[in-house]
C-alpha cells in the first residue's frame, strides 16, 4: 500500500496548499484561522470566511471530485469496452450535456437551470446510444461504441446549430466559454452536486472492481468465469454516465482526464484491482487539482480548465504510449 | 453609387449600424430586417424607429456573415458594414460597401459624419456631434471637482459568466465619473476575471446586462459581502436601439444614465426620462410613450 498511501498524503497536502492559493490577498495564517474556526469554533473576518469557505473550498472539493470521478469512469469504460482509447465521453455524454447547456444558455436561463439541462442532456445522449444499439439488435460492445460515436457526432452538430443561432454579442460567448470547461464559478451547492454522485457511483464501481477487471480479459472469458455480463454492463454504464454527467454539468467539458489517468495508474501500481481502483481515483483527483491550481493562478486571467487538461494531457498521453507500447495493452 | 442614397443594407451588428442611420433620420432607407439572433421583444425601439422592420428580409447568417446572393437580389444603393471581411466579400462581387470603423470611443463622431456625407445630411451629423460633446462636457463639469482616487469603484459585468463583455464600458464609466475596476489599458473586447478578484475589487456599484441578473446577484451568497450588494447598488443597463453598455449611437445617454447612478447627489436634478424623450425626438424622430421609456431604462427584454 506504500504508493497509494503516498498518493493520499500528496493529495491532502496539495488540497491544503490549493486552499491557500488565489487572487484575493489572504495570508496562509488567516486561511488556517478560518479552517480551525470552522472546526473548533471562533470568530474570523467575514470576507476571509467567504473566500475560504464559499470560493476556495468548494472549488478544491469539486476539482477532487471531478478528477477522481472522470478517472474512475474512464477506467471502468476501458475495461468494459476492452478498449484502451475509451473515455467517459464514449457514449456521447459530453456532447449531450454540452447541447443541454447550450440550449439553456440560448434561452438565457440562470446557472442552476443550465446545470440541470446539461445533466439531462448527458443522460439523453447516452440513453439514445443504448436505444440505437437495441434497435440494431447489437450484442457486442462494438455496436454500442459505434452508436455512441453517432450520438456524439449528432449532438456536436446540434451544439453548432445552437451556436449559429445565438446572439453573437453575449450568448455565443457564454456557450463557447461553458464548452471550454471551468471550475471558476463553483459554489458550495455545485461541489455537493458533483461530490455526491461521484462518491456514490464510485463506491458501486469499487464494489464491482473484480468483475470489471475480469471483463477486460474479454467477454467470453468473463462469461466463462461466471460474470453476469449483461447486468454488469448496465450498472457500469449507468454509474459512469451519472459521474460524467454530474462533472460536465458543474464544470463544463473537461477532456483527457478519464483517458490518461487510468493508463498512468496502471503504470504506477499494476493491474491488481484492489490497488488500481484507489490509485486511479487518487491520481485523477491530484491531477485535476494541480491543473485547476494552474488554471486559476498562472495569470491574472482564468484559463479555461478544459484547454489546460487537453494541452497537458495530449502530449503526456503520447509519451505514455511511446513508453508502454508493448507493455499492457497490445 | 447613386448621388442620392435611398436604400441601404446594414450587415453585421445590425442594431448598432441601424442606430446610426436612425440618428440621421434615415430609418426609412434600411431595406433589411433584424437577424433572428438580434431581434425579438428586447429590440422594440428598433421596430419603433423603423416601422415595418420586422417584415424586411434578413441578409446575414448567425455570425453576421453576409448572404451575398440575397444582397445582390435586393440591390441596395450601398451596404453599411463594420467588418472588413464582409467589406471584401461584397466588394468582390461589385456591391458598393461603406466601411464604418469604430475602435476608439471618439470614432462615433467620425462614423456619423461619414454617414452624414453619404446621405447628404452633414447638418444632422454635426448637430449630433455637438450634442455628443455638449453632453459629455455637461457631465464632466459636475464631476470634475472629485479627484480620481475618490471616485466610486464601478464594475460593468456579466455576473453569471464573470466577464466584462465590452471594452467601450471602460470609457463610459470614466466619462460618468466612476472608476472602472476592470480598466487596465487592454485592447481585447472582453475581460474574464475570477470570483476572488471580484471580492478583492469589492465594487461599490455593479452594472449588469439584464434585470434577471440583478436578482441573481442579490440571491448569490458568495456576493453577499460585496459593497454594491450590501448597499443595493446593482443596476441593469438600459436597452434602447441597442444595449446602452455596448457600442451604440445612444452612448451620450449611457453616460448621463451612468452619471446619475454613480453620483446621485450631483445629478439629483437630472430627469432621465426627459433626456431620453428629447434624444429620441431630436435624432430618431420618435416619441416613445412613458411605458416604453420605463422599459428602456429598466433594460427589460419582455414584449
Amino acid at each position: 500500500m506504500g504508493r497509494i498511501a503516498t498518493l493520499a498524503a500528496l493529495l491532502m497536502v496539495t488540497a491544503l496548499t490549493s486552499i491557500a492559493l488565489g487572487h484575493y490577498p489572504l495570508p496562509f495564517g488567516t486561511v488556517l484561522d478560518v479552517l480551525s474556526a470552522k472546526i473548533f469554533g471562533g470568530d474570523v473576518q467575514r470576507t476571509a470566511e467567504t473566500v475560504v469557505m464559499m470560493v476556495r473550498l468548494p472549488r478544491v472539493i469539486a476539482a477532487i471530485s471531478v478528477g477522481a470521478g472522470l478517472a474512475t469512469a474512464g477506467a471502468a469504460y476501458q475495461a468494459l469496452f476492452c478498449n484502451p482509447m475509451a473515455s467517459p465521453a464514449l457514449l456521447g455524454v459530453s456532447a449531450g450535456a454540452g447541447f443541454g447547456a447550450a440550449v439553456a444558455l440560448l434561452l438565457r436561463q440562470p446557472p442552476f437551470i443550465v446545470q440541470m439541462a446539461a445533466f439531462a442532456g448527458g443522460l439523453v445522449a447516452v440513453g439514445a446510444s443504448i436505444w440505437a444499439n437495441r434497435m440494431l439488435g447489437g450484442r457486442s460492445v462494438v455496436t454500442l461504441v459505434l452508436c455512441g460515436m453517432v450520438m456524439a457526432a449528432l449532438f456536436q452538430a446540434l451544439i453548432s446549430v445552437v451556436k449559429y443561432v445565438a446572439d453573437p454579442v453575449d450568448v455565443l460567448a457564454s456557450i463557447t466559454f461553458w464548452l471550454m470547461g471551468s471550475l471558476s464559478k463553483i459554489s458550495p451547492a455545485d461541489a455537493m452536486a458533483v461530490g455526491l454522485p461521484v462518491l456514490l457511483c464510485g463506491a458501486i464501481l469499487f464494489a464491482l472492481r473484480w468483475q470489471i477487471h475480469l471483463l477486460a480479459l474479454g467477454e467470453d472469458q468473463a462469461i466463462a468465469l461466471g460474470v453476469e455480463i449483461g447486468r454488469l454492463r448496465v450498472v457500469v454504464i449507468a454509474c459512469a454516465t451519472l459521474i460524467a454527467a454530474a462533472t460536465v454539468s458543474v464544470g463544463g467539458i473537461i477532456g483527457w482526464v478519464g483517458l490518461i489517468i487510468p493508463h498512468l495508474a496502471r503504470m504506477l501500481v499494476g493491474l491488481d484491482p484492489d490497488r488500481l481502483f484507489p490509485a486511479t481515483a487518487l491520481l485523477g483527483a491530484l491531477y485535476l487539482l494541480v491543473v485547476d491550481d494552474l488554471a486559476r493562478s498562472a495569470g491574472t486571467v482564468e484559463v479555461p480548465l478544459g484547454i489546460l487538461t487537453a494541452l497537458i494531457g495530449a502530449p503526456f498521453f503520447l509519451v505514455l504510449l511511446i513508453r508502454t507500447r508493448k507493455a499492457l495493452w497490445s | 453609387m447613386p448621388d442620392k442614397v435611398t436604400r441601404v443594407a446594414t450587415v453585421g451588428p445590425v442594431p448598432v449600424i441601424n442606430s446610426f442611420v436612425f440618428a440621421l433620420g434615415e430609418a426609412g432607407s434600411i431595406v433589411n430586417g433584424l437577424p433572428s439572433n438580434l431581434g425579438g421583444s428586447g429590440w422594440s425601439v428598433q421596430y419603433l424607429a423603423a416601422p415595418g422592420l420586422e417584415k424586411r428580409p434578413v441578409l446575414q447568417g448567425g455570425q453576421g456573415d453576409p448572404s451575398v446572393e440575397m444582397i445582390l437580389a435586393l440591390a441596395p444603393d450601398v451596404v453599411l458594414s463594420m467588418d472588413l471581411r464582409t467589406v471584401k466579400a461584397l466588394e468582390s462581387v461589385g456591391i458598393p460597401v461603406l466601411y464604418l470603423s469604430w475602435r476608439q470611443p471618439d470614432d462615433i463622431k467620425s462614423v456619423i459624419r461619414l454617414l452624414g456625407n453619404l446621405y447628404g445630411k452633414s447638418d444632422a451629423a454635426e448637430s449630433y456631434c455637438r450634442y455628443f460633446d455638449a453632453t459629455l462636457a455637461r457631465v464632466a463639469a459636475r464631476t470634475a471637482s472629485q479627484p480620481e482616487s475618490q471616485r466610486p469603484r464601478v464594475l460593468f459585468a456579466n455576473l453569471p459568466r464573470l466577464t466584462q463583455p465590452h471594452l467601450i464600458a471602460e470609457w463610459w464609466i470614466a466619462m460618468a465619473g466612476g472608476r472602472s475596476v476592470t480598466s487596465d489599458d487592454r485592447t481585447a473586447e472582453s475581460l474574464t476575471f475570477s470570483l476572488e478578484q471580484l471580492l478583492a475589487w469589492n465594487p461599490e456599484i455593479i452594472i449588469v446586462g439584464t434585470p434577471s441578473e440583478i436578482a441573481y446577484a442579490y440571491a448569490e451568497p458568495r456576493f453577499a459581502d460585496l459593497k454594491a450588494v450590501r448597499d443595493k447598488r446593482i443596476y441593469a443597463i438600459p436597452r434602447g436601439a441597442h444595449v446602452w453598455g455596448n457600442r451604440t449611437v445612444e452612448q451620450p445617454l449611457t453616460v448621463l444614465w451612468a452619471a446619475k447612478i454613480i453620483h446621485p447627489e450631483l445629478f439629483a436634478d437630472l430627469v432621465l426620462e426627459r433626456e431620453i424623450s428629447t434624444f429620441y425626438a431630436d435624432f430618431f424622430r420618435i416619441s416613445p410613450d412613458p411605458k416604453t421609456v420605463e422599459k428602456i431604462l429598466a433594460g427589460r427584454v419582455d414584449p
